[in-house]
């Protein structure tokens, strides 16, 4: 039988996961263990491991090297890979919005400047409504945006919205609902489906629990 | 500074590897040939008109364009399925059924899914003329009879029927947009929900169970019993009658399906199907009925073919170890200055024998040397012949 290969983004999404696959009957111990190995396996060897930066579990998954990943809907939509998202696992629920100022009109500017992580979010979304963006591309501290004048909104996650309310921005727009999903290889759901299948399903009901 | 670097998803393809995929080229045409697909060529240039309309419309912005000297568009060919239904449609007489095949080039500006080539070998058929299940179930043979003839082990051809979801959607009124954004969903066995599609009232559970059917041939009884729907119903009589052809021929081991399988809902008219292995994480085969691309040129020719994505092909072939050693030069004839005549007609008599022969012009020892750098088996200096 062959190995499946499962990517995982680091920090808290790959702790909750990992607890999810013991659920499921996986032993899991030396994944737990502090370690700098990027590839882990489980104790019975039928899995593996890898630990990736979350915005680029979706292109491991595509290529087929991973058959399987976790990550928030809000990267799927980024990356929009073709990949199968198989399940909903509901933790890690958070919005993308568009952020501001309360007293921006955004329908009114001729060119609004929007800082954000989700570029293709962005173009997107302002695509559907015909108004015309300036994309200023971040990786952190996006909030910084309208505070500092560098943009007129921003379109981030928002969890709890204190970081914005802070700097004193609100939520202006929803754009989109995130939350962690399970996303599986297109080749590997058939070509593996003896090992994948019953592991989905194994995941839907331990999720549930 | 001038710039040589090659633009992104273009590649320069050296002998070892050329060779190989020649080879497997070879291999297919002659399949098809003998199956009666004759094998036609299309210039890689055309005019723009040809894939902006109709269900053969291509996204704009995946063509490459440029201006003809009469100030009209000039695109590259996105696929050759299109310029073979042109040459159908418009050249060759209206005698049924009408086999074409190909092995060539196609590209594409913006490539999205899989791999990033922006200039793809294909090897495929088209049929036209066979609206029934005859047809599919030909292509379909034709294609794990390639594969298999390829070499390749461990593969499937997984179908779907378009035809299914069609039946479900005629129910609806939902808008061209959603139902475009519907079918990247469903393609990606993405649940949906009525919250987002608030005009499928009812009909998102039956969808959102199509895409959990795939699997064995039991998936079309469960179909049956979950999707009420006439169309709906039509195209699960017609995939079973394909499938019964298709076991008839000894083919169900090949054969799984996946019935949220659609891909392009426009293009594609009835049944769809991928080829997929486990040596390689995309398909390396896609393929299905377009009844409804001939109406572009003004015809009604039912359709349907398959093409072979052959930088997928040879990967898989390659990950799986049955790509062959590579074979340059096998023997160096070294011919000292002033030989030069003695050394041609050496050669020419040994290469009769089918020998690849590769000349030196230069002392024995520099043959020598050169022999060994290209890893040739044998060499051979002329006058010291054994």
């Amino acid at each position: 039988m062959s190995t499946v290969t499962v990517a995982l983004a680091k920090g808290r999404l790959a702790e909750k996961a990992i607890e999810l696959f013991e659920t499921c009957g996986m032993d899991c111990r030396s994944l737990k263990e502090p370690t700098r190995k990027l590839v882990l396996a489980d104790e019975s060897g039928k899995f593996q491991f890898i630990f990736v930066k979350p915005t680029d579990v979706p292109i491991y998954v595509e290529n087929g090297v991973a058959d399987m990943g976790i990550c928030g809907k809000d990267t799927l939509l980024e990356e929009d890979k073709s990949v199968f998202e198989m399940l909903d696992l509901g933790w890690g629920k958070c919005k993308l919005c568009i952020a501001g100022y309360p007293d921006i009109d955004i329908d009114g500017m001729n060119t609004l400047r929007v800082a954000t992580k989700y570029v293709r979010v962005a173009e997107k979304y302002f695509a559907k409504r015909e108004q015309n963006i300036e994309i200023l591309k971040l990786s952190g501290s996006i909030e910084l945006g309208p505070v500092i004048g560098l943009s007129d909104v921003i379109l981030d996650i928002v969890e709890s919205g204190k970081t914005l309310k802070e700097n004193g921005l609100v939520v202006l727009r929803d754009v989109a609902e995130s939350s962690a999903r399970l996303i599986v290889n297109k080749v590997s759901l058939k070509t593996k489906q003896d090992v994948i299948r019953p592991l989905v399903a194994k995941m839907k009901e331990g999720n549930a629990l | 500074m001038p710039n040589f670097k090659l633009p992104f998803g273009v590649y320069d393809t050296m002998p070892e590897t050329l060779k190989f995929r020649r080879e497997l080229e070879d291999k297919f045409i002659s399949l098809f040939s003998r199956w009666g697909y004759q094998r036609i060529e299309a210039p890689v240039l055309s005019g723009y008109d040809v894939f902006r309309t109709g269900v053969g419309a291509v996204d704009p912005s995946r063509l490459f364009k440029f201006g003809d000297t009469d100030g009209s568009m000039l695109v590259m060919r996105a696929d050759m399925t299109l310029p073979a239904t042109r040459i159908a449609a418009t050249k060759l007489p209206p005698v049924y059924p009408l086999r074409l095949s190909y092995a060539a080039p196609s590209f594409n500006l913006k490539p999205e899914e899989g791999g990033r080539e922006r200039e793809f070998h294909q090897a495929g058929v088209e049929l036209f003329g066979v609206s029934g299940a005859q047809g599919d179930a030909e292509v379909i043979a034709l294609a794990i009879r390639a594969l298999l003839g390829a070499g390749l082990t461990d593969f499937r051809i997984d179908i779907g029927q378009v035809g299914i979801l069609r039946g479900i959607l005629a129910n609806a009124p939902i808008s061209e947009e959603d139902k475009e954004e519907l079918v990247t969903l469903i393609n990606n066995k993405a649940l949906i929900s009525e919250a987002e599609f608030p005009s499928l009232k009812g009909l998102c559970a039956p969808i959102n169970a199509l895409m959990g059917m795939y699997g064995d041939e039991s998936v079309l009884d469960e179909a049956e019993k979950a999707i009420p729907f006439k169309e709906s119903r039509e195209a699960l009589k017609n995939l079973r009658e394909v499938y019964r052809i298709l076991q008839g021929y000894g083919f169900s081991e090949y054969i799984s399906f996946d019935l949220g399988l659609v891909n392009s809902y426009s293009y594609y008219s009835g049944v769809v199907f991928k080829g997929i292995t486990r040596h390689f994480g995309a398909p390396i085969l896609g393929g299905g009925r377009y009844d409804h691309l001939s109406e572009v040129f003004g015809k009604n020719i039912p359709a349907t073919g398959f093409a072979i994505g052959l930088t997928h092909m040879l990967r898989a072939l390659e990950k799986q170890g049955a790509r062959p050693k590579a074979s340059h030069a096998d023997e160096v004839l070294t011919v000292p200055i002033g030989k030069e005549k003695e050394g041609f007609f050496r050669a020419e008599e040994l290469r009769k024998d089918g020998r690849t022969i590769s000349v030196f012009y230069g002392t024995a020892e520099e043959g020598k040397a050169y022999g060994e750098k290209i890893g040739a088996i044998s060499v051979e200096v002329l006058g010291e012949e054994a």
